[in-house]
């Protein structure tokens, strides 16, 4: 209850300093995984961003290379753009000047260096195309449909990965 | 209380409340990491005898990214995607490594840090990456301990330490 309070009240922050974002987004991020410049990023309509995604709009390079000479530091900056409709998984990192195009999936862990084509799913580091999301839709839809309530979830997940012989018809890996 | 049994004592305390979400952790675990990053279901963790799980290990046991699909009419009423993880005796998880669902961890098994598991590990063998390969056997990393690895350390210890001996 304290956290979501908390994290409410960062992303008005976020937004203050010029973060672009659409509508229906759901966000786990911090504030800080979007570094000094959050005004760089721009995220769409029903995008999904969870936990300890890191938006890295200012590499330290210009920091590390280029001594007092501001006009060189600014070259380095990078716009990130996500577009409608992606996911971006657990833990994901995001370098600077990178189109996510919309319906993206990103798995967990993935460092995206490069533009990422529409209806795609990638991952690895560095990330790679690993499938198409037309093959994804196949794959989820072999999947058994599990009917329970809020309150029935725990019992009837329980009941059919641990005592139950057809788990192997949720085996189904992308 | 002396520093190392408080240590247990936070284990033992939260091992317990992982008890109550319903997830299973046998005799003599060391989990070195928070109880958020079990996820929303931690009763679909398995955990066996004798692991070590270091810190900022995450479990994943559900698929988010059926949402991108949910969103179109279509398949408007599919159901979140989940899956169990299963980890056998004797496994050690590295830092930050990230476990994706309907994966089993065989018993004696080493995944070094900051890798992501996406398929079954063997037993006996020790893996790593992202995306996780296996690097060699178990085997080999015991011999190569035993012969080099302890003789350097003996080494090291006689050229620093051997005058607080006299």
């Amino acid at each position: 209850m304290f956290y979501r309070l908390v994290h409410r009240f960062e992303i008005k922050r976020l937004m203050k300093n010029g973060l672009r974002m659409g509508k229906h987004i759901i966000l786990f991020n911090r504030e800080e995984d979007y570094g000094c410049n959050p005004h760089l990023v721009s995220i769409g309509d029903n995008c999904v961003i969870t936990s300890g995604v890191k938006f890295i709009t200012n590499p330290g390079i210009a920091v590390a290379n280029t001594f007092g000479s501001k006009n060189d530091s600014a070259s380095h900056l990078g716009e990130i753009i996500v577009h409608d409709n992606c996911f971006i998984g657990l833990n994901a990192i995001i370098l600077p000047g990178v189109n996510i195009g919309p319906n993206a999936v990103i798995g967990a862990g993935a460092v995206v260096m490069d533009d990422i084509e529409p209806n795609r799913c990638v991952s690895g580091n560095p990330a790679k195309v690993t499938c198409t999301l037309q093959y994804y839709e196949k794959v989820c839809k072999k999947n058994t449909t599990l009917q329970y309530n809020q309150k029935t979830k725990r019992k009837v997940l329980k009941q059919f990965f641990w005592t139950s012989s057809k788990t192997h018809l949720l085996n189904n890996k992308v | 209380m002396g520093l190392l049994a408080l240590k247990k004592h936070m284990n033992n305390t939260k091992i317990k409340k992982l008890h109550k979400a319903g997830m299973e952790v046998g005799e003599g675990t060391l989990l070195f990491t928070s109880k958020d990053s079990f996820g929303s279901e931690p009763y679909l963790i398995h955990i066996g005898e004798q692991c070590v799980i270091a810190n900022g290990v995450k479990f994943i046991t559900h698929d988010g990214a059926i949402r991108v699909i949910n969103n179109r009419e279509e398949y408007k009423y599919i159901n979140n995607k989940y899956g169990k993880i299963d980890i056998k005796d004797r496994v050690y998880i590295g830092e930050n490594s990230i476990i994706m669902p309907n994966v089993t961890i065989g018993p004696n098994a080493c995944v070094l840090p900051g890798s992501v598991v996406y398929n079954d590990i063997p037993p006996n063998t020790m893996s790593g990456g992202n995306p996780v390969r296996t690097k060699n056997k178990i085997e080999d990393f015991e011999t190569y301990y035993r012969t080099e690895i302890y003789d350097y350390y003996q080494k090291c210890f006689n050229k620093f330490y051997k005058h607080l001996l006299r």
